[in-house]
């Protein structure tokens, strides 16, 4: 074991971490956010709200990412929108994490049952307060596995932004490999980095369902 | 045969309504309500008087819980009006004229109006505390300590209070029901509505829950109760109303109806409910 080839080299691919956690930090928390209330506007009654969110769902769960990717940094770029990697990385990587999210809230959404929304109306509680107090937990609660394993997803899918040059962990080892011609210790070395980053969000799933578990 | 009996109380309709006489918490006129081509209240109409216990009975698909619904606006009549304690509700007055009332003043209203639900209702993911002081805190702006305070009242009333900090799925159905009741009580409400409160309780926990509303009867509360429980109708409220499809058939008191009903369909269906109820305790 070349103990001193793998610190030196870990230690450059350890800066490939930071692009990784950054393009997956910001998809996960636009995607959520605009998830949301799409989620919430597709349950409405109003067809003009509801229709364009489906076909938008639709269509960004039926192309791959990839193209998408290439779409957001190639595409653009030759209508005249030149996107940095990582701006046109976040752009792509939350167009699809937007609709995967979307369809897991609305599961949540639809998981809520009508009896709390009459509950809840009973009481004279004002919609927001609903919403905010009864409602939006209960969907969080429903959603949460769904959701931690597509957060699992899109940090693992993070890696095919290297075929646009973001710098984070795939495209540095692949660039290493190239110098070092020992793809093996290299990809050893990039296994332990998401394995490691993953097991922090695996762990999350698995604290935040045992506290869920001691309410019934 | 049905003919279309329209209730003593409704009135022919001068331009104006008119308010009803003092000591009318719920005053229901010719509701009338459809689910896209189902007609399922066809004009219906009910007084409620201060502390009186009003059940109302009859067979599926009468229209009893949307009536009780539409008493809270949980659902919209489509026609007719509801006045709570003297005051219209389902509509407000824009310039000379009636128009229906706006969701935040029917939110107000609704709130002065407790309800008990056949599946519970209360919250899983919030304590049985927290399930009581939710409304009185964000609705009625109380304190937390008030809150907490009446909370604990009504617990010890329906003989929960050990149970304050557990959470809904960890109880009864006997038990989430009471609690259910404390909730709605929680509000100080003028008029409860019971909506098949045991239908879906095991019987062994039936009588449980009905103690707590004869307690509450027995305390003076206006309650108007849609239920299959007949001993109930029979011992503690004040008149029974039958309904069937859509319309009040008999209104009266227990005795009265059930010895000399006025249609074959009320016979009938007491006669078919009280089997019913003997095949239970069996």
């Amino acid at each position: 074991m070349d103990w001193e080839f793998l610190a030196h080299n870990f230690r450059i691919l350890i800066r490939g971490t930071g692009n990784t956690l950054l393009l997956g930090a910001a998809t996960l928390v636009l995607a959520t956010l605009l998830a949301l209330p799409l989620a919430a506007a597709s349950n409405t009654q109003r067809r003009a709200l509801r229709w364009p969110i489906a076909a938008y769902a639709w269509a960004a769960r039926g192309i791959p990412e990839l193209i998408i990717l290439f779409f957001c940094f190639y595409g653009l770029g030759q209508l005249g929108l030149r996107l940095e990697p990582m701006p046109a990385a976040i752009l792509a990587f939350t167009i699809f994490s937007t609709a995967y999210f979307l369809e897991i809230f609305r599961g949540g959404l639809r998981g809520v049952g009508r009896g709390q929304y009459d509950g809840a109306a009973a009481l004279g509680l004002s919609y927001p307060r609903m919403m905010l107090r009864i409602i939006l937990p209960q969907v969080l609660r429903i959603a949460a596995p769904a959701y931690l394993t597509m957060a699992i997803s899109v940090l693992k899918l993070t890696s095919i932004a290297s075929v646009v040059a973001v710098t984070e962990v795939t495209h540095t080892a692949n660039k290493m490999i190239v110098a070092t011609q020992r793809p093996f210790e290299i990809l050893s070395m990039a296994f332990l980095i998401y394995v490691v980053m993953n097991s922090i969000l695996i762990g999350l799933q698995m604290l935040i369902e045992k506290r869920l578990k001691l309410k019934t | 045969m049905i003919t279309d009996v329209v209730s003593d109380f409704a009135s022919p309709g001068p331009a104006w309504p008119e308010t009803p006489p003092p000591g009318v918490i719920l005053d229901l006129r010719t509701i009338v309500k459809s689910f896209g081509v189902l007609q399922v209240l066809r004009g219906v109409s009910l007084r409620v008087r201060k502390g009186e216990v009003l059940a109302l009975i009859g067979p599926s698909g009468s229209g009893k819980t949307t009536l009780l619904r539409c008493a809270n606006h949980l659902e919209q009549p489509d026609g007719g009006e509801v006045w709570l304690d003297g005051e219209l509700v389902s509509h407000r007055v824009t310039r000379g004229r009636l128009a229906k009332a706006r969701e935040g003043e029917l939110r107000h209203h609704r709130a002065e109006m407790g309800m008990v639900f056949q599946s519970f209702n209360l919250f899983p993911h919030l304590s049985v505390l927290q399930n009581i002081i939710e409304a009185p805190m964000s609705v009625r702006r109380l304190s937390r300590e008030v809150a907490v305070q009446r909370a604990r009242d009504l617990l010890q009333k329906v003989g929960l209070v050990d149970k304050i900090e557990a959470y809904p799925l960890q109880l009864s159905g006997g038990q989430q029901q009471r609690v259910a009741i404390a909730r709605a009580l929680a509000m100080e409400p003028k008029v409860m509505l019971f909506d098949e409160p045991t239908s879906a309780l095991d019987p062994e926990l039936v009588g449980e829950v009905l103690g707590t509303m004869r307690m509450l009867a027995n305390e003076g509360m206006t309650m108007l109760v849609v239920t299959h429980e007949m001993d109930f109708a029979r011992d503690v409220a004040d008149r029974v109303v039958f309904m069937d499809q859509g319309l009040i058939l008999e209104e009266g008191p227990f005795e009265q109806i059930f010895t000399a009903p006025r249609h074959e369909r009320t016979r009938t269906f007491l006669q078919r409910s009280l089997q019913s109820n003997n095949e239970r305790e069996k």
